[in-house]
């Protein structure tokens, strides 16, 4: 940990913001955009919910964070580079630093608990000797330790969304992206996973959460950016899910 | 690419197959009976062309030379008939010769020597007999001789040479189009194999990309995957044609060995196997190959 240690301070001692979007539109069709103009920066370190009603762009915002998606408008930097003009290894590299959760998991049902974290290391190539240290230790912070062997289908939706949290988390990302990660889980399972997302921030990572989960909006008290219909409604420094402006 | 790297890729490869078993069966199966097939348009394109070839060497053009033409004159015409790159040899042909050949050839041989003992009726036939090479170039060889100064008549067998090319040239063009159809075929195959691969990974792809996979790394076991069905594909096609076409070759060998006068005789397995083997090999892993690849380019854009 102490290497990620050392990269994240090296990230967050930068002056640029861990992102950056300026007049950002997005449209899959010509003229029927999704995203309409949007500007907004997130700082190194920073909790942000991203909320809004179904269909009001958060996903697809989630999708040019991460560059699934490039905007047909505007720019997005991360650490004061245009992710856009990213190709080949600068992309590579860039998706490296980053962690993505989502709702529905996204778990391998043919391999166990142990091989789906260790599948992240094994695609940015580390070592067996590296995996077999850092899976166990990312499991054991997000409390899978004795499920290590479990198969996905043997797990509640809260632990596979750990398992999730867990390989989003092995590569030590700078950014940490959940795209409703509570949206297939109970309220207590939801707490559990936000409570983990609290935690991971607290040591440092940049966590991004799109979420529809009013009460824990509300309860948490973090930054809150609103999307309504494509486009950006309210950004409050410590708000609420029905904060306006 | 990393070591350990490559031996993942081949572990996912090979588990792609095993869980894709029965197209993958399917796939190996079309190779198979593609390049089986191939193999018979082999065998028999390359034993006609062996055969006609043991025949071109029985097939050989007559010189005569007008009375007047002196030694030194058909001296000349031999050495630019030999200087002739469809010219395998040439033999002189005394007027003694060829009485003795006469005598050889004909039953009435005896009788007409005898008749002729203090003189040869053929005295002003000596010839040349010119063999080729390449018997699809007689017409051409035949213009050219009969425009050389001092030559009276050349004798040749068109309709043996024209026969012996055309039959060649005709079984060349349908094994090519036969052999390309069934390779086009195959390529297909594979490709829809490693689409449906494709598809069912499509999740795991996706979390590879999102992750910050290489397109190497994703591509690579595919790739694995592709380059293994056609190699099986190869193989299995060499182990049913070798004991097969050893056994045909045996038994044509012993039951026509004498028809047309012992020349029809096969290539020997092993030295039909050496040029073979490689063939079949990249034919197969090339099937396998391109069908992957057009298919990664397809469907794994970035």
């Amino acid at each position: 940990m102490s290497e990620y240690n050392s990269r994240l301070r090296q990230f967050r001692d930068g002056d640029k913001p861990a992102l950056e979007l300026v007049n950002v539109s997005m449209a899959y069709q010509k003229d029927m955009e999704v995203i309409k103009d949007v500007s907004f920066s997130i700082d190194k370190g920073e909790f942000v919910f991203i909320v809004g009603h179904t269909g009001s762009g958060k996903s697809t915002l989630i999708k040019l964070l991460m560059r699934s998606l490039r905007p047909t408008a505007g720019k997005i930097y991360f650490n004061g580079q245009d992710t856009s003009r990213m190709r080949g290894n600068n992309l590579i590299k860039f998706r490296r630093k980053l962690g993505v959760v989502f709702q529905d998991f996204k778990l391998l049902k043919d391999r166990n608990v142990y091989e789906n974290v260790a599948f992240a290391q094994r695609v940015i190539e580390k070592s067996n000797k590296e995996i077999a240290k850092n899976v166990p230790s990312v499991l054991s912070i997000v409390g899978l330790s004795d499920k290590y062997n479990a198969n996905p289908k043997e797990l509640s939706g809260g632990e596979q969304q750990r398992v999730a949290v867990a390989r989003a988390l092995v590569n030590n990302p700078l950014i940490l992206l959940a795209d409703e990660p509570t949206g297939n889980l109970d309220p207590k399972t939801s707490w559990e996973i936000m409570n983990l997302l609290d935690d991971i921030n607290k040591c440092g990572t940049t966590v991004i959460v799109v979420t529809h989960s009013e009460d824990i909006v509300n309860a948490m008290q973090k930054r809150v950016i609103r999307m309504e219909n494509g486009q950006l409604k309210s950004d409050v420094r410590k708000g609420g899910y029905d904060i306006e402006d | 690419m990393k070591i350990r790297t490559i031996f993942y890729s081949i572990r996912q490869g090979f588990k792609n197959i095993r869980r894709h078993s029965f197209f993958s069966l399917a796939a190996v199966g079309t190779i198979t009976v593609s390049l089986v097939l191939f193999g018979f348009f082999y065998f028999v394109t390359q034993n006609v062309e062996y055969i006609i070839d043991n025949l071109q060497s029985e097939i050989a053009i007559s010189v005569f030379f007008n009375e007047d033409t002196d030694d030194e004159k058909i001296s000349d015409i031999g050495d630019a008939i030999k200087a002739r790159e469809e010219v395998m040899s040439v033999e002189y042909i005394s007027p003694d010769e060829a009485l003795e050949i006469y005598k050889k050839t004909y039953e009435q041989g005896e009788e007409f020597s005898e008749t002729f003992k203090d003189f040869n009726p053929l005295e002003n036939y000596d010839s040349y007999t010119v063999y080729l090479k390449d018997v699809s170039r007689q017409d051409e060889l035949v213009e050219y001789i009969e425009s050389l100064d001092g030559v009276r008549v050349v004798k040749s067998d068109k309709t043996v040479a024209k026969n012996f090319s055309l039959f060649n040239s005709v079984i060349g063009y349908i094994c090519t189009g036969i052999i390309v159809l069934l390779i086009a075929v195959a390529i297909f195959l594979i490709a829809n194999i490693i689409s449906m691969g494709i598809t069912v990974r499509a999740e795991e792809i996706e979390i590879m990309k999102n992750i910050g996979a290489t397109n190497a790394f994703i591509r690579a076991p595919f790739m694995v995957e592709g380059f293994t069905i056609g190699f099986t594909g190869a193989v299995v096609p060499l182990l049913i044609l070798y004991p097969l076409y050893s056994r045909v070759a045996e038994y044509v060998a012993g039951r026509y060995g004498k028809v047309l006068g012992g020349k029809l005789v096969f290539i020997p397995t092993h030295d039909i196997f050496i040029r073979l083997i490689p063939i079949m090999l990249g034919i197969g892993i090339g099937i396998g190959l391109i069908g992957t690849v057009f298919t990664l380019v397809r469907k794994l854009r970035r």
